[in-house]
Order: C-alpha cells, then sequence, then structure tokens
C-alpha cells in the first residue's frame, strides 16, 4: 500500500511544507527553521522506506505509480525508482536536513522565501530523478531552476545576479531543444504506433534511426552535457557554485550536477543506443579534457570555494568517462562516483561555508595553522579531502576505481589521461589543506576562531559515517545499483548482459567476494 | 428557412441594455450623488453575459439572422471569455477611474460597447456582420486610448491608433468587397468555392484575402503591421491597454482561425508559407525588442506581440487539435495578461509615473503579495512549467510539429528563450534589487485582490491540471 505512493508523498512533502510557511507569522525566523528542518528531516525519513523496501533482484521500475494526467496528449504522471535513481534520491533527501542546518546561522534575511525556496527546490529535484514520463521529468527538470534562481541571486554573493542569471539561461538553453527533441519523439512515436505517450518505456518501443536518432540525441545529450557540465559548456558552473549561500552550493554539487549525469543514463542512452555509440569518442575526449583542464583550474585557485568548484569539473568528468565506457564496471563507477562525489563535495561546501561564517573570506592566503585552533574542523575538513581525492577506503575510492576499471577496457589513452586527473586533483586538494591548516597562524584573526559548534557537528557526521560506510563496504550500494546497470546495458548493447561475478571485483555477488573488498581498503589504512 | 432567433445575442443585448441605462440615468442620478450606480450596473451587465455564456455551453449549433450570425461551442466559449476579460477590465479600472479622478461614465459605457463588438466579432459567420463587430469593437478604443485628453501621450496614442486602425479597417473592407465580387458570398463557410480550381488562384480573390489576413493582421497586431502596439499601449491607461493586449487580439485571432480553417482551409497550401513567415517575424521581432524595453508597458506590449507569434504558430499547425491548442493558449494569456496590467495599474500610482521597469525594485520587501504573483504571472509568460503559459506553448509547439513544421517550433523554442531574459529581469528587479527613489504607497482594493488571486490561481491551476478546459475546447475547436 505505501509502495504505491511512497514517491509521491516523498516528492510533495517538501513543497506542501514550503507553501505551508506561508501561514508562519513574519518575525517567527525561528519557527521557519525549524519547521524546514522537521520537513526535509522527515522527506529523510520517508525516504529510508526506499532503501529497506528495494527489491535487488528486480531490475525495472519500482514503487511503481502511474496516473493519466493529460490523456489528449498521453501524458501520465508515472513514477518509479530503480537501482540508477535509488541512490540519487536517498542523496538528495539526505542532503536537504542538512543544508537547512547550515544555513541556520548565515541566512537571517528573508528566512521565509530561502526556505520555500530550498523545499521547493528539493521537490524539483525529487521529481527529476523518479519521473518516468518525459514530460513529467521536464516540468520538474525546468521548473527547479526557479528557486535555483531565487536562492543564488537573493542570498549569494556579490556577483550574484549575473550568476543566477547565468545559471538559468545556460540552463535553459539546453533544455529548450531538449524539449523540441522530446517533442519530436513522441510525434514519431505515434506516426509508428498511433498511440500518443510520453512514457518512457513505450517511446523505447519506437526507436528513431539515422540523422533523426543522432540529432535528438545530441538535443538530450546538449541539455544534460551543460548540467553536468561537460567542458566546455561548464563556465556556468564557477560563477553559481561560488557565488551562491552555502546551501545554493550543497545542493548544486551535491545533487544538482548529477542531474546531467542521470538524464544520460536514464533518457539518452536506452532512448538512443546507437546513436550514442556514435557520439562517445567525442563525450570521452571532452571529459578527459574537463578532467584536466578542471584540474589544473583548480590548482590555480586562490578562493577555497572556487577551488572546489572547479574539482567538480574534474569529478564530473571522471563520471562521463566512466558512463560513456559503456560497461558495468564503468557504469557502476559512474553512478558510485555521483553518489561520492555529492556527498564529499557536499561536505566540502558545507565546511567552507562554517569557516566562511567565522572570518567572512575564502581566500587560501587569509588562513594558516587553522589545526592548531580548530582542531575537529581540521579532521573532518581533511577526511573529506581524502575522501575526495580518491583514498582506499573512502568513498572517492570506490568510483574512481570501478571508473578507471571500466574505462581501461575501452580505451587506454583516456585512462592514463584520466588517471593524470587523480593525481592533479590530490595535488591542488593536498595543497589546499597543506596552506589553510597546516604551518604557523599567520593571521591574528585566526588565532581566536572557536571549533565547530554541536549544531555543525550534526551536519557533518553523517557525511562522515558516509565517506567510510561506502568506502569500508559498498556492497549495499552495488548491489542496489548492479541489477539496473545491467539492465540499462542490455538497452544499449542489445547483449546479454555479463554474469556480474566474474565482471565486478569489488562487492557484488555472494559472500565470497566480500574478501576483495577488505584487502583493497585495507591498503588506505 | 431563414431564423431570427434573437436569443443568440442574448449577452449582447443584456450588455448593450446595461449601456443604454448608464447613458440614460447616470446625469439624473449624479445629481443625487448616488455613487457607484454605473459601476454596478455595468457589473451586472458582464455578471449576466457571463452567465448567460455559461448558458449556452452544451447547446446544440444554432445560426440565426439569416445565416449570418452562429453560436457554436467557440463563439459561446469566446463569450464566456470577453465576458470575463470586461469584467476583470471594469474591476481594474474603478480605482483608477477614482484615483486619477476621470469622469467614468462614458469610460464604462464605451468599455461596454467595446466588449459587445467583441462578442459580435466572435460569432459572425459572414464578414460583414464581422466587420461590424470589429467598428463597434474599435471606435469605442480609439476613444478609451485617448480618454485622458490632458495628456499629450494618451493623445498620441489614440491618434496613431485612430490612424492606422482607419487604414487597417479600410484595407479589410476593401479585401471584403473583393471577395464579394469574386464569389458573390461571404459567408466564412463558402467563400472559396469548391469549383475545382485552387481558391485564390482568381488574382482578385487573392488579392481579397490578403488584404483581410492584414487587416486582421493589424489588430492582432502581427509583425510587420505592429508598429502601433507599443506606443498605444505606452500611451493609453492601463485598464484600456489590458482590454486591447487580451480582448482585441483574443476577436481578432478567432476571425482569423474561423477563416483560416473553415472557407480558406482548402487554400492552406498556399497561405500556409506567408503565414509561416508572419509567425516567425512576429514572435522574432515581438521577443527582440521587448529585450530592450524599460518601460513595463511597453515590455509587455511587446511581448503581446511575441505571443501573437505563438498564437500564429497554432493556425500553421491547423486541425481540431491546433485550433484547441489556439484557444487554450488564448485563455491562458488572456488571464496571465490581465493578471499583469492589474498589478502594472496598481502600481503605477496617481498621474502613472510609475511605469519603469526600475519603478519594480524591491518591490517584494514592500509588497510580497504583489511581487509573488507577478512573478508567477512573468513565469508563465515565460512559458515556465507549472504555469498556464507553458501548457499552452507545449500543446502549441506539440500540434505544429505533428503538422510538420520541425523548423517553426525549433525557432519558436528559442524565442521563448529569449523572452526568458527581459521577463527575468522584472523578477530580479523585485526581488533582488534595493528600492530606490520616491515609490507609490501602494494600496491594494479588496475588487483588484481578488481578481487577482483568481487569475493567480487560474494560471497555476490551468498549469497543473488543464483537462477539463482542454477537453471543452476540443468541441469549441471543430470549426463548422
Amino acid at each position: 500500500m505505501i509502495d504505491s505512493w511512497i514517491l509521491t508523498w516523498l516528492c510533495a512533502l517538501p513543497l506542501l511544507g514550503g507553501v505551508a510557511i506561508v501561514l508562519i507569522p513574519r518575525e517567527r525566523a525561528d519557527l521557519v527553521r525549524w519547521w524546514s528542518l522537521a520537513i526535509s528531516a522527515g522527506t529523510f525519513l520517508l525516504s529510508l522506506h526506499l532503501w529497506f523496501h528495494f527489491n535487488v533482484a528486480d531490475t525495472g521500475l519500482q514503487f511503481v505509480r502511474s496516473h493519466a494526467w493529460i490523456p489528449r496528449f498521453g501524458i501520465d504522471y508515472a513514477v518509479g525508482v530503480d537501482g540508477i535513481s535509488l541512490l540519487l534520491i536517498l542523496l538528495t533527501t539526505l542532503i536537504a536536513p542538512l543544508t537547512v542546518l547550515g544555513s541556520w546561522r548565515s541566512v537571517t534575511e528573508r528566512v521565509h522565501l530561502f526556505h520555500f525556496c530550498l523545499l521547493f527546490l528539493q521537490t524539483g529535484i525529487l521529481g527529476v530523478f523518479m519521473a518516468s514520463d518525459l514530460f513529467l521529468f521536464y516540468v520538474f527538470w525546468e521548473i527547479m531552476l526557479v528557486p535555483m534562481y531565487f536562492l543564488i541571486g537573493i542570498w549569494g554573493g556579490t556577483r550574484r545576479i549575473y550568476a543566477a542569471v547565468k545559471f538559468f539561461i545556460f540552463t535553459m538553453v539546453g533544455s529548450i531543444l531538449m524539449l523540441a527533441a522530446i517533442i519530436y519523439l513522441v510525434v514519431h512515436h505515434q506516426h509508428v504506433t498511433g498511440l500518443m505517450t510520453f512514457e518512457l518505456a513505450a517511446l523505447l518501443t519506437s526507436p528513431l534511426e539515422g540523422q533523426a536518432a543522432l540529432l535528438a540525441c545530441l538535443a538530450f545529450s546538449l541539455a544534460f552535457a551543460i548540467k553536468v557540465p561537460l567542458f566546455p559548456l561548464h563556465t556556468w558552473l564557477p560563477d553559481a557554485h561560488v557565488e551562491a549561500p552555502t546551501a545554493g552550493s550543497v545542493v548544486l554539487a551535491g545533487v544538482l550536477l548529477k542531474m546531467g549525469t542521470y538524464g544520460f543514463l536514464r533518457f539518452c542512452f536506452p532512448l538512443f543506443p546507437e546513436a550514442v555509440h556514435q557520439i562517445t569518442p567525442w563525450i570521452m575526449t571532452l571529459a578527459v579534457i574537463g578532467i584536466i583542464y578542471g584540474a589544473l583550474l583548480a590548482l590555480a585557485q586562490e578562493d577555497i570555494k572556487k577551488l572546489i568548484a572547479y574539482s567538480s569539473v574534474s569529478h564530473l568528468g571522471f563520471v562521463m568517462i566512466g558512463m560513456f565506457a559503456l560497461n558495468l564496471q564503468g557504469l557502476t563507477g559512474g553512478i558510485m562516483q555521483m553518489v561520492g562525489h555529492g556527498i564529499s563535495t557536499g561536505a566540502l561546501f558545507l565546511l567552507v561555508g562554517m569557516i566562511y561564517e567565522r572570518r567572512h573570506t575564502r581566500l587560501i592566503s587569509d588562513f594558516g595553522g587553522l589545526a592548531k585552533v580548530m582542531p575537529l574542523y581540521t579532521l573532518f575538513f581533511l577526511i573529506t579531502t581524502l575522501s575526495s581525492i580518491g583514498l582506499p577506503g573512502l568513498n572517492g575510492f570506490v568510483g574512481e576505481f570501478l571508473i578507471l576499471l571500466g574505462t581501461f577496457q575501452v580505451s587506454k589513452l583516456a585512462t592514463i589521461f584520466a588517471a593524470t586527473g587523480v593525481i592533479l586533483g590530490a595535488i591542488y586538494m593536498l595543497r589546499l589543506v597543506q596552506q589553510v591548516f597546516f604551518g604557523t597562524i599567520r593571521h591574528e584573526e585566526n588565532r581566536n576562531l572557536g571549533d565547530l559548534v554541536p549544531r555543525e557537528i550534526i551536519i557533518i557526521v553523517p557525511l562522515i559515517i558516509l565517506m567510510f560506510w561506502i568506502g569500508l563496504y559498498p556492497r549495499p550500494f552495488i548491489e542496489r545499483i548492479e541489477p539496473s546497470v545491467n539492465h540499462l546495458l542490455e538497452q544499449v548493447d542489445g547483449v546479454e548482459p555479463a554474469p556480474t561475478h566474474a565482471a565486478l571485483p569489488i562487492g557484488s555477488g555472494g559472500a565470497l567476494d566480500n574478501h576483495a573488498v577488505i584487502p583493497v581498503a585495507g591498503e588506505g589504512k | 428557412m431563414t431564423n431570427w432567433n434573437v436569443s443568440l445575442l442574448a449577452p449582447e443585448i443584456v450588455l448593450s441594455v446595461c449601456a443604454l441605462l448608464i447613458m440614460l440615468l447616470d446625469p439624473p442620478l449624479r445629481r443625487k450623488r448616488l455613487a457607484g450606480f454605473s459601476e454596478s450596473v455595468a457589473l451586472v451587465g458582464f455578471l449576466g453575459a457571463l452567465f448567460l455564456g455559461l448558458m449556452r455551453i452544451g447547446l446544440p449549433v444554432d445560426s440565426s439572422f439569416g445565416g449570418f450570425l452562429i453560436a457554436d461551442a467557440l463563439s459561446t466559449y469566446l463569450h464566456i471569455l470577453f465576458a470575463v476579460i470586461g469584467l476583470s477590465v471594469l474591476i481594474m479600472s474603478i480605482p483608477w477611474l477614482r484615483r486619477d479622478g476621470v469622469r467614468q461614465t462614458e469610460f464604462l459605457v464605451l468599455l461596454i460597447f467595446a466588449v459587445i463588438g467583441m462578442m459580435i466579432m466572435s460569432c459572425s459567420a459572414e464578414m460583414v456582420t464581422m466587420f461590424i463587430g470589429l467598428e463597434l469593437l474599435s471606435l469605442p478604443l480609439y476613444v478609451l486610448a485617448g480618454y485622458l485628453r490632458n495628456r499629450e501621450r494618451t493623445i498620441e496614442a489614440s491618434l496613431k491608433y485612430f490612424l492606422l486602425g482607419a487604414f487597417a479597417s479600410a484595407l479589410l473592407l476593401m479585401g471584403i468587397a473583393l471577395q464579394w465580387g469574386t464569389y458573390g458570398t461571404l459567408h466564412l463557410s463558402s467563400v472559396a468555392p469548391g469549383s475545382g480550381a485552387a481558391p485564390l488562384s482568381l488574382p482578385l480573390a487573392a488579392a481579397g484575402f490578403w488584404l483581410v489576413v492584414v487587416g486582421l493582421g493589424f489588430k492582432v497586431s502581427a509583425v510587420p503591421f505592429h508598429f502601433w502596439t507599443a506606443d498605444v499601449y505606452e500611451g493609453s491607461p492601463t485598464p484600456v491597454t489590458a482590454l486591447m493586449s487580451t480582448g482585441t487580439k483574443a476577436a481578432a485571432m478567432a476571425v482569423l482561425l474561423r477563416l483560416m480553417s473553415a472557407g480558406f482551409a482548402p487554400a492552406a497550401i498556399e497561405w500556409m508559407p506567408v503565414l509561416w513567415w508572419l509567425a516567425v517575424l512576429t514572435m522574432s521581432v515581438g521577443n527582440l525588442m521587448a529585450l530592450v524595453q524599460a518601460n513595463i508597458k511597453r515590455m509587455l506590449a511587446f511581448s503581446g506581440i511575441a505571443h501573437a507569434g505563438y498564437l500564429l504558430l497554432a493556425i500553421c499547425a491547423g486541425g481540431t487539435a491546433g485550433n484547441a491548442a489556439l484557444l487554450f493558449y488564448l485563455a491562458g494569456y488572456t488571464v496571465m495578461n490581465l493578471g499583469a496590467f492589474a498589478i502594472v495599474g496598481l502600481l503605477e500610482g496617481k498621474g502613472e509615473r510609475f511605469q519603469s521597469i526600475y519603478d519594480y525594485s524591491g518591490l517584494a520587501k514592500r509588497n510580497p503579495w504583489l511581487a509573488a504573483m507577478m512573478t508567477i504571472f512573468l513565469l508563465s509568460l515565460a512559458g515556465i512549467p507549472a504555469t498556464v503559459g507553458f501548457m499552452g506553448k507545449f500543446f502549441i509547439f506539440t500540434e505544429t510539429l505533428k503538422a510538420g513544421h520541425i523548423g517553426l517550433v525549433v525557432i519558436a523554442l528559442l524565442n521563448s528563450l529569449v523572452s526568458v531574459y527581459y521577463y527575468l529581469r522584472v523578477i530580479y528587479l523585485m526581488y533582488m534589487k534595493d528600492e530606490w527613489g520616491e515609490k507609490p504607497v501602494c494600496r491594494v482594493p479588496a475588487s483588484v485582490g481578488i481578481l487577482l488571486a483568481f487569475t493567480t490561481l487560474v494560471t497555476l491551476w490551468l498549469g497543473v491540471a488543464p483537462n477539463r478546459l482542454l477537453d471543452a475546447l476540443m468541441a469549441a475547436a471543430r470549426i463548422f
């Protein structure tokens, strides 16, 4: 019973909660924060149901709910979750309460509107991850721009307007052409079958061919590539990430970018299998350029937030090459890396927000020797950094390793370049840690900084736990992802999937494989 | 077999009676200081017309006055739409009339007659009747545009509107005459006889047809017949602008729809390329010009031109579903535009001083509700999902693509991308900019508040649940 309604509630709850904020009196900002926390925490608890009741054996969509919405155009309200979207949904619901907590003190103006936007944004993102009807997907995809625009534009930094408009217009450019492609797909389907429907599963039965498929695939890819962002479409990202308030940056980096990579998996791959093979070399090339270019730019940044923003370009390049390797390891690694990046980069932005609240600067040169005054903060930052650069035993490693493994089978050259990116990643992150936390205290202002308060510890600890959990014992995650990935590979290649045991060295399958994880993780200890 | 069923004209008759009542009784009553008399009569008139329009829903197609008038689902729908427009404009104009201390009797009478003109256009099955409706609509509007006759801009607007409007009417009339000369009939359904020859092959017939299109193109402000629009919208009193941008456009678009999808449908192959270009030009010029406007009314004027372009797209799509998409978009466009103009009217202040978009700076802090509603209207105009603007565009684009005009759809989509920029700019000013300079004290009268709440809710509701209206419009879209 609850299974058929849970996704709808999950998606609607934040929005309803957000609208209810209207009822809270203007001067009760504290009440708004508590309310917003309650709603987002409630959504998270509700989403745990998905984790526990997810059927690992099922390759298709689960918790499905489908209703006719606009029958005349064959539009359904259709939602469902599979292994690809499950973790992303959980990531979204987990990050939401953390962002609320993270902006507890830093947002003091127009608190009502802020939390409305935050909750509205959550509804939009969750909708994107669960929609299985293209129209519904597009609605969520577009609508989430509006709260994000407000978040960046009202509570952002000095160049917030520029960043907000750029973010909006960039995303819109892609999605407009995607809409054209969606309508084209549907009209094509109608010509072939006589039925009009926007349901993804139905549209798969009448694939486009040749030039049309390539063009439609490119239209979809453009929308997703902008979101990812793939080099050279990434220029909106540093602006948006840097100017956004902490909550905005966390959601952007943690979840929003994954909408792009998710879009490739959910729509591009199954809808246009042949065209995807055609564009793979190009995407691979761009992704590799993105990895190196993002890393080099990160190396040159003076602003901590900007550094992390460019590191996202690099990391998402990893996700892309993993996915476009089009094999089990690469895809699974890509999804693991999406989740891993969401956790570690989300944590990094939260941590940067905490130090910014204290010092109102983010320049690396303004810090130094923080380890002496903020030991706990330093510890958390260090763990997160190590997770971000893919130290074995932490979450970043799992994704990165699988990606490199998958890519190696397809293109050795790409793997070599990507591995260079890993090294560069270690360089810029460790340089950051070294200059901010170690050495002598160069600025007197830093001498009296307070360490983390309980609220901040509560924010960061769940993410730290997850980093270790995924890093040490990724099996529960991988076994949820794998069946859907296999299913996806079938759709893309039309070939029988390889038996999972042979294919995946980490995690999956029977208990025997467990020992494969432990030594790998042990190396890092 | 002539049918003289007067009841088809019931809404028009009720409105006419009300207008006459106001004219007759207002002067003696005013001396007795019976305030609010004419407003009440006008209100009753529009409510009555709305009611009578609603009563016609579901009745079979009927025609009257020797087939000059037709009462089909389309005309019923448009009657309801025009009654709503009249009602909304009335609600908007009352605070404005009080605020600027303008004489209201004539204003109300002219408003009512203009709406009657729209209604007659919507149910005319024949060109001369249509022309009479058009003139009944236009003449009051020429006066209304220049209603504040001591203001320079208003006079300019009125004169410009009158001269160009009269010119367009003349072209239209010439076109009608040529039609008559060619076919010997002016019924919309039977012009362009199916005698085997291509309907527009005769030069005279073609000339007549295109003159009619130009005349109507002027009223819907299609590019290149749009030059009057921005100046007239800017100079006219805001409630009148609202009436022009919604009512006039809807009425002319409805006639164009009847014309193209009834009598001239067989000639589609000939007019399609021209209409294609008309649509592209109208969308593109409207959107590009709107980008550089600093006056909110001018911006909405150009945005209205762009929206006329989207409507022309639906005519290119054709077919019952395409027509339904057009009618749906008309409803959506009307609602969101009425809402936006109602807010513009509230904020402009006495003497209409605050019409620059920069006067909207910091509105969200001064008046969060107005800012929120304006945001919804603007997002809807921009075509962001969960609003009627998105649904309408989506329906039109889908139908156009179905009809095979992929290029047109891509151009239209890119256009809506451009439009996002200037709508967002107003939102940016309202929310992200601090207020500066002198600002009007803005009290929202209860009546306008209700109007705004209604338009907001409809904008959102039709953006989420368009089914019932869409189904009803499928019936209305079966023309003749």
